[in-house]
C-alpha cells in the first residue's frame, strides 16, 4: 500500500469514526455539527482549552514514538505505560535526592534519569524477545501493572510526603519544574520537546544508516539478516529507544505537571501512544498531528459535556471507533494480516481497565 | 456445442498499463494449452483472472456455455479452477498432508482421504516426504505439495505457473508426464513457460502473447519453434537467435589467477543431525566463473549460505583473497565486497515495501557512494538507482515504486544489478534465471560474465543445467551435500553429468 492510498483510508477512518460518534449524538438528541463544532473550538482555538490539549498531548506524543520506535523494528511495545511510570520514578527520584542543582543541569539530569528508567524497564522484554524468544506483547503488558504498582509503594512507603492525604511524594525543587509555554496556564514546554523528538527520530529512520537498517528489520527480517544487520541487537536498540522516550514522558508528568510523583499518575497515555503511532501509520513526522488530535479529543470531551450536554462518554466511542476502523484501514485485504487489529482490540480493553482501576483506587 | 471454456474480450489494466487487451479463447477438455510470452506480457495477470484474483474491466467467461463470475480464487476452486503460482502458498508450519486437507470438513480428512493422497503421489510419481514440515522442504518439493493440493480438489481447469522453472531436471520428465496424464484424464491445463522445448513436448496448442495481447493461438505440432519465438519477441528478434546456439563465449584464461574463494572442508550438520554438506572443497580464480550443478535440495542453496555468512559451517574453512573468512559476520563479508544474488528474492533478496531506490541501496547502505557527509544520501540513493534502472531496463523505468509494484523478472533485476555493483571481490548467486524469459535470461548471463571479466570470482549455482554449461569455466557438481565432480563443460556429456547429479553417496566413494 503506498502512503498515499493509507492517508487517505486513515483521514476516511477518523471521518466514519466522527460520523458515527455524531450519530450517537443525534440519538442523544442534540445536534452533532454545534457538538462537534464546539469540542474543536473549544479543544484547539480556545487559550485555555488548547493549553489543556497541549498538555495532554505532550505525554501521548511521546508515548506514541515509544510505540514508533519499536514497531519500525517490527517488535510491538504495549509497555509504554509501565515504561512511563518507572520513567517516572527514576526522574522523581533523582529530583528529590539531587534536590540543589541549577535548572539547566538538573533538568536534563531527570530526563536521562528518566530515560534510563523507561529504558531499564523495556530492556526485560527487549532482552527476553531477542535472545529468548519470548513474546514481547505479552510481557511489556504485564509489565505495565508491575511498574505502577511499584510507583503506587514507592509514593505511599518510603516516597510519601510528610502529611499527604494521598499517596504522593514532596514536591520536586521550583528549579527543576519545566518552564510554562503559554502564560498563566499549566501548559509546560513538553511539547515542544516531543517536537524536537519527532524531528531527530524523522531524521534518524531516515538519513542514518543504523536508523535505516532498524526500520530494514521490521519490514523484512530476513532481507534485513542478509543485509548484515544484527536483529537481536536492533531489537534490543529499539526497545531502549521506546523505554528512554516514554520514561521521559514519565519525568514530564513529574516534573512539568504535577510537580510530584503521584500515584496512578498516567491517564493510560501509554495505550494512547498506541492509538497515536497507528493513526501516525507509523510515521514519526506525522505523530505530533495525531498525537494533538486524540489529546483535543479527550481535551474537548469535558467542555462538550458542558456546553451542549452530549455525555462525554460519546468521546471515548469516538476514540474507540478511531481505532478499530483505523486498524481495519492499515489492514491490506491481499495480506489480510490482522497483526495490526488484535493488538488494538487488545488496548482497547486495556484502558478500560486502568480508567476502572483507577475508578476504584 | 459449446466449448468447454470460452473467454471473450477480455480487457484489463492497471493505471495507466494495459495488462490485457481483448483477449479471447476457446479451449475444450482434455487438452493442455501453453501460454508463452515474455516477462510482462499478460500471461499471469490473464491467469489471475482465469481464477479471481483480477476482476476484468472487460469481457466475458463461459464455462461449458454458462457466463460464470469468478470473483474469488475460492469461487473459482467451486469451478473447479485451480492455479499453481510461482510463489507458492503453503503453511510452512504443517505438513504434506496438513497442506493438501487444509479448509477441508473433518469429514474429508479421514484415513481416505491420506490414501488418496498417496495414491495421487505414485500416480504421478512426486517423490515428497509426509513426515517433515513444508519449511525444511526444499523448493521443488513444496511445488510438488502445491500441485497435488489443486488435484486432490478434482480442478476440471489447471493453470500452471512456470512449473518447471523450480524443478530438477531429472524431475521434470515425469512431471511432464503426470501432466499428460491429467490431460488425458479430461482436464484442461494451461502451462504458463518459456521453455519451447518444454511446450513442445507437452502443449497441444500455444497461445503467444505480448504487450497485453494475444498474438495467435496455435497447434503446436505444426508451428515451428521459430515461429513462436518470433512472435513472442515481435520486431525485437527472429526466430534464428532463439534456435541456434549461442556463439561459444571466448572463456577467460584464469589458470594463472589467484585464487578468490577457497572453501575447504566444509561440513554442515542441521540441528536434527543430517548432514547437508559434507567435505566440501572447491575453489574459485579471480575472474572465473565456477558453476555448481545439482538437482534441487541437494546443498547448493546452504553452501551459498555459508560462504556468504547467513550460515555457519559446523566445520571447515573458508579464505577469501587468502584472507580466512570463516567466522566473519554477515555485515563484514558484505563489506570485503561479496555480492549474493539469494535464490528467495521475494522473502530476502528485496523489501518489498521499500521503493527501488532503496532496494538498490539496502544491502549496501554504509558505502561512500551512498552516503554524504555521515548521512545517507536520498539524491545520491536516486541518482544511482536512477542509472541502474536504465542500464538494466528496469520497467516500469521509476526508481521510487515500491519494489511489490513490479514484475517478478524485474525484481530480479534490482537484486541482481545491486549484487553486482557490490562484488567486488566475489559474485555468489543461485538460480538467477528463475522465472525469466528467453530475452532476460540472456541478459542476465551477460552481466554475470562482465563481472567475471573484470576480474571477480563467480559462483553461479543453478539448476538449469543448460544455463550452468553455458556460463561456467568449469562446473562443479553437487549431489547429496558433496561435490561428487568436477567437469569442463566444453568435454563432458550430459550422461557424465547426469550420473554425478544422481550419484548416490556409496557410488561416489
Amino acid at each position: 500500500m503506498n502512503r498515499f492510498t493509507m492517508q487517505r483510508r486513515i483521514a476516511i477512518a477518523l471521518l466514519l469514526a466522527l460520523s458515527a460518534g455524531g450519530v450517537l449524538i443525534l440519538l442523544d438528541g442534540h445536534n452533532p455539527f454545534e457538538a462537534y463544532k464546539v469540542l474543536f473550538l473549544e479543544s484547539f482555538l480556545n487559550y485555555w482549552g488548547f493549553s489543556n490539549t497541549l498538555v495532554k498531548a505532550s505525554p501521548m506524543l511521546l508515548a506514541g514514538l515509544a510505540v514508533i520506535i519499536p514497531m519500525r523494528a517490527g517488535v510491538f511495545n504495549i509497555g509504554g505505560e509501565g515504561q512511563i511510570y518507572i520513567g517516572g520514578l527514576f526522574g522523581a527520584v533523582f529530583a528529590l535526592a539531587v534536590p540543589d542543582l541549577p535548572g539547566l543541569l538538573g533538568v536534563p539530569l531527570i530526563f536521562f534519569a528518566a530515560a534510563v528508567g523507561g529504558a531499564f524497564w523495556a530492556a526485560i522484554p527487549a532482552y527476553l524477545k531477542a535472545y529468548r524468544g519470548t513474546n514481547e506483547v505479552i510481557v511489556t503488558l504485564l509489565m505495565n501493572f508491575i511498574a505502577i504498582h511499584i510507583v503506587s509503594y514507592a509514593v505511599a512507603g518510603p516516597l510519601l510526603a510528610e502529611g499527604a492525604p494521598y499517596p504522593y511524594s514532596e514536591e520536586v525543587s521550583e528549579a527543576y519544574r519545566l518552564p510554562i509555554l503559554m502564560p498563566r496556564s499549566d501548559t509546560h514546554v513538553g511539547f515542544v520537546f516531543g517536537l524536537a523528538m519527532t524531528v531527530i527520530l524523522y531524521f534518524w529512520l531516515r538519513f542514518t544508516p543504523s536508523g535505516f537498517q532498524l526500520d530494514l528489520v521490521g519490514r523484512n527480517a530476513r532481507a534485513a539478516a542478509y543485509a548484515g544487520v544484527d536483529q537481536k541487537k536492533t531489537v534490543i536498540r529499539a526497545m531502549l529507544i521506546g523505554g528512554s522516550l516514554a520514561g521521559m514522558a514519565g519525568a514530564i508528568e513529574v516534573i512539568g505537571l504535577k510537580y510530584r510523583l503521584f500515584h496512578l499518575f498516567s491517564d493510560g497515555y501509554g495505550y494512547d501512544g498506541i492509538v497515536v503511532a497507528f493513526l501516525a501509520a507509523l510515521n514519526p513526522i506525522v505523530a505530533p498531528l495525531t498525537a494533538l488530535f486524540l489529546a483535543g479529543l479527550s481535551a474537548g470531551a469535558g467542555t462538550m459535556q458542558r456546553a451542549v450536554g452530549v455525555d462525554s462518554s460519546v468521546i471515548e466511542v469516538v476514540e474507540g471507533l478511531v481505532v478499530v476502523l483505523v486498524a481495519a484501514a492499515l489492514v491490506t485485504p491481499r495480506t489480510r494480516s490482522t497483526s495490526i487489529l488484535k493488538p488494538l482490540a487488545r488496548n482497547l480493553r486495556l484502558r478500560r481497565q486502568t480508567q476502572r482501576q483507577k475508578k476504584e483506587a | 456445442m459449446d466449448p468447454f471454456l470460452k473467454v471473450t474480450g477480455i480487457c484489463k489494466s492497471f493505471g495507466a498499463v494495459r495488462a490485457l487487451h481483448n483477449v479471447n479463447l476457446l479451449a475444450s477438455k482434455g487438452e493442455c494449452i501453453a501460454i508463452l510470452g515474455e516477462n510482462g506480457a499478460g500471461k499471469t495477470t490473464f491467469a489471475s483472472v482465469l481464477i479471481g484474483l483480477y476482476q476484468p474491466d472487460n469481457g466475458e467467461i463461459k464455462l461449458g456455455g454458462t457466463p460464470v463470475s469468478v470473483t474469488s480464487p475460492a469461487r473459482a476452486i467451486e469451478h473447479g479452477i485451480g492455479m499453481i503460482h510461482q510463489h507458492f502458498s503453503l503453511v510452512g508450519a504443517m505438513t504434506a498432508e496438513e497442506n493438501i486437507l487444509i479448509g477441508l470438513p473433518s469429514t474429508k480428512r479421514g484415513a481416505e482421504a491420506r490414501a488418496r493422497i498417496r495414491q495421487l503421489c505414485s500416480d504421478f510419481d512426486f517423490n515428497i516426504d509426509f513426515d517433515i514440515r513444508v519449511t525444511e522442504m526444499p523448493v521443488g518439493m513444496k511445488q510438488r505439495v502445491e500441485i497435488l493440493k489443486a488435484l486432490f480438489r478434482d480442478v476440471s481447469i489447471l493453470i500452471l505457473d512456470e512449473p518447471t522453472s523450480v524443478l530438477a531436471p531429472t524431475e521434470v520428465a515425469p512431471f511432464l508426464k503426470g501432466v499428460r496424464k491429467l490431460v488425458a484424464n479430461g482436464c484442461l491445463v494451461f502451462f504458463i513457460s518459456h521453455k519451447l522445448d518444454e511446450i513442445r513436448e507437452i502443449a497441444d496448442r500455444v497461445m503467444i502473447m505480448r504487450h497485453g495481447r494475444v498474438e495467435g493461438v496455435l497447434p503446436v505440432a505444426t508451428t515451428p519453434m521459430a515461429h513462436m519465438s518470433a512472435l513472442m519477441m515481435g520486431e525485437k528478434s527472429t526466430g534464428e537467435t532463439v534456435d541456434t546456439p549461442k556463439a561459444k563465449k571466448a572463456r577467460n584464461d584464469t589458470s594463472s589467477a589467484p585464487d578468490a574463494l577457497v572453501v575447504s572442508d566444509v561440513c554442515l550438520t542441521d540441528p536434527g543431525g543430517a548432514e547437508i554438506l559434507q567435505d566440501v572443497t572447491l575453489s574459485v580464480k579471480a575472474g572465473e566463473i565456477l558453476g555448481i550443478a545439482g538437482i534441487d535440495g541437494n546443498g547448493q542453496t546452504e553452501l551459498s549460505e555459508v560462504i556468504t555468512g547467513l550460515k555457519r559451517q559446523t566445520s571447515g574453512t573458508i579464505h577469501l583473497n587468502g584472507t580466512e573468512i570463516s567466522s566473519a559476520s554477515i555485515a563484514s563479508r558484505i563489506a570485503d565486497g561479496i555480492g549474493f544474488v539469494p535464490e528467495d528474492r521475494h522473502a530476502e533478496g528485496l523489501v518489498l515495501s521499500l521503493s527501488v531506490e532503496e532496494n538498490m541501496a539496502f544491502r549496501s547502505i554504509g558505502e561512500d557512494r551512498f552516503m554524504s557527509g555521515g548521512l545517507i544520501s536520498r539524491r545520491a540513493m536516486h541518482e544511482i538507482a536512477s542509472d541502474v534502472v536504465a542500464a538494466f531496463d528496469i520497467r516500469p523505468p521509476d526508481p521510487k515504486l515500491n519494489a511489490s509494484a513490479l514484475s517478478g523478472g524485474n525484481q530480479q533485476k534490482i537484486v541482481l544489478a545491486r549484487e553486482v555493483a557490490r562484488a567486488r571481490n566475489l559474485l555468489v548467486v543461485v538460480q538467477p534465471t528463475k522465472g525469466l524469459d528467453v530475452g532476460a535470461t540472456e541478459f542476465v548471463q551477460n552481466q554475470i560474465r562482465a563481472v567475471a571479466q573484470s576480474g571477480v570470482g563467480v559462483l553461479y549455482i543453478s539448476t538449469e543445467l543448460e544455463h550452468v554449461l553455458d556460463i561456467s569455466d568449469r562446473v562443479a557438481v553437487m549431489a547429496f551435500g558433496r561435490i561428487t565432480g568436477v567437469v569442463d563443460p566444453e568435454n563432458t556429456t550430459l550422461q557424465d553429468i547426469g550420473l554425478l547429479m544422481t550419484a548416490a553417496p556409496e557410488e561416489v566413494q
